[in-house]
């Protein structure tokens, strides 16, 4: 007889299905974030308890023995890495990454995180930033007297001088790729860190080979699908459900065994 | 004849009782992992055996059944699910080289393709699978081959099949360690890509069993007071005789 119980395997598993829930409808609250890339939580089951192993023939036991699992729990998270839409917008501030790359953005303590969510801004210094002030980077100057700013889909930036014909570059877009993308880890904000699991970014301008272009006027939106994760949380609450009732029957079946004549 | 009667209804009694809190545990397994990629449901296998007491109701094994969970589409291009009864092979450094249905891959940050536990995903000559630095777009046919973005082999994804089922220990992460058994090479993989194989848990028939068992038990447990009623009867005296 194992000496894990059937209600912890229930209670222990049921507390999965809770955290999956968590994460499918974090998914759901984060469809209109900009970049945002949905959560998969990925099951497993845990290691096995053994009554008898194989050499141990005995008592007309087969010879696999008895096995026992120990239920489930969420192994880790994965992110989808399919691209959201690429949305029209009327902002020249706005950049999406058609295909794979990552925009790289200065945190407040000088170090670098790394975004999908192309949505920019001036500062008062007239730096291109994140909309909560954050340095894009390589960092971009765009001068007082500009009335028009254009963006082409390698990357580089250009403007147009009040006053003058030719258009004028004022730098150069980098994005940075992954070895595994997967091992990056959010941070909130739509940004994301590098770990000694996604490897050191690579960093290269657009449309260098293996790297994606740059889509001005325009946005990526999240790629989560709303239906599909409301369709997981009724499957793991169905699930979560049937574990409650185990529970349920178990004490009934305990009370019925322990009940005194 | 009745002391003895009266026994032996008792320890069939608590044989059956034992044996369906087995069972119902099992069943409570395979509900807390009905969302839990390749994994193969268990089943209690059971026997009447004929002790001089009377039959006892004994667990024999837990076996897995094999039957294919559905694919699941993601579009990962690491994603992959085994036709029939096969496996893919990974390195764990606890139990060695071990079997999974789990066909959720990624790349870890040596470049090497890992299961979802982070283990090492073995060739069909059992070695690592390294993904050259420079490759781009990686994916996996349903040929077993990976793939570069200029549709190069990289390496062939391990796919693996086994004689006798039974002989495969269940060790967790829908994983299996054969027990004195080849795990034999299939040199023509028939895999979904873009994918992976569900558990293969029905729930429905989980939970009614859960629901039978609780039934069964209940009827047990008023056997049982009935037959321990009885038994209050006898004296020390005369059950030692009966057993005689």
């Amino acid at each position: 007889m194992s000496t894990t119980n059937t209600n912890y395997i229930a209670a222990s598993s049921m507390s999965t299905f809770e955290n999956k829930i968590a994460i499918h409808t974090n998914n759901i609250s984060n469809a209109q974030t900009r970049g945002y890339k949905d959560f998969i939580p990925l099951i497993k089951d845990i290691g096995y308890e053994y009554e008898k192993g194989a050499n141990n023939f005995t008592d007309n036991m087969a010879a696999q023995g008895i096995q026992y699992g120990m239920g489930s729990n969420i192994a880790s998270t994965v992110r989808l890495l399919s691209s959201g839409q690429i949305v029209q917008s009327e902002s020249p501030y706005d950049f999406a990454i058609r295909g794979k790359g990552y925009f790289q953005i200065q945190k407040n303590d000088g170090t670098i995180a790394y975004t999908r969510d192309g949505t920019f801004t001036l500062d008062k210094e007239r730096r291109i930033v994140t909309t909560e002030g954050n340095l894009l980077i390589p960092e971009i100057t765009v001068p007082q007297e500009v009335t028009d700013l254009t963006v082409k889909s390698n990357g580089e930036i250009f403007v147009k001088v009040d006053g003058q014909v030719e258009l004028q570059q004022i730098g150069q877009l980098e994005i940075a790729v992954f070895t595994n993308e997967n091992g990056l880890r959010a941070i909130g904000n739509n940004l994301l860190d590098q770990t000694d699991a996604s490897g050191t970014a690579i960093i290269a301008t657009p449309e260098s080979d293996g790297y994606g272009s740059v889509v001005q006027y325009a946005y990526e939106s999240s790629n989560t699908s709303t239906l599909k994760n409301i369709m997981d949380i009724n499957s793991s609450s169905k699930i979560y459900g049937f574990l409650t009732k185990v529970i349920q029957q178990y004490g009934q079946m305990q009370n019925a065994l322990t009940e005194r004549v | 004849m009745a002391y003895s009667t009266n026994i032996d209804t008792a320890l069939t009694i608590t044989s059956a009782v034992n044996v369906y809190l087995e069972k119902f545990r099992i069943h409570t397994q395979n509900i807390a992992n009905a969302e839990t990629a390749g994994y193969k449901s268990l089943l209690i296998r059971t026997s009447h055996q004929h002790k001089h007491h009377g039959n006892v109701l004994k667990k024999i094994a837990i076996d897995n059944s094999f039957r294919k969970g559905t694919f699941i589409k993601t579009g990962d291009p690491l994603n992959v699910m085994a036709g029939g009864n096969a496996f893919f092979a990974v390195k764990s450094d606890r139990n060695g080289t071990i079997y999974t249905s789990d066909g959720r891959f990624s790349i870890d940050n040596e470049n090497r393709l890992i299961s979802i536990n982070g283990d090492p995903v073995l060739d069909m000559d059992g070695n690592e699978i390294l993904i050259p630095t420079e490759a781009k777009d990686i994916h996996i046919r349903s040929t077993g081959e990976i793939m570069n973005s200029d549709n190069a082999i990289i390496a062939r994804l391990g796919v693996f099949e086994f004689e006798n089922l039974n002989n495969l220990t269940h060790i967790g992460t829908s994983a299996f360690k054969p027990n004195n058994e080849t795990a034999v090479a299939v040199t023509f993989p028939n895999l979904r890509d873009g994918g992976y194989e569900a558990s293969n848990v029905n729930t429905v028939y989980e939970m009614a069993s859960v629901q039978d068992i609780g039934l069964q038990i209940k009827r047990l447990a008023t056997n049982q007071r009935l037959s321990d009623s009885l038994l209050k009867e006898q004296t020390p005296e005369k059950l030692v005789k009966t057993w005689a």
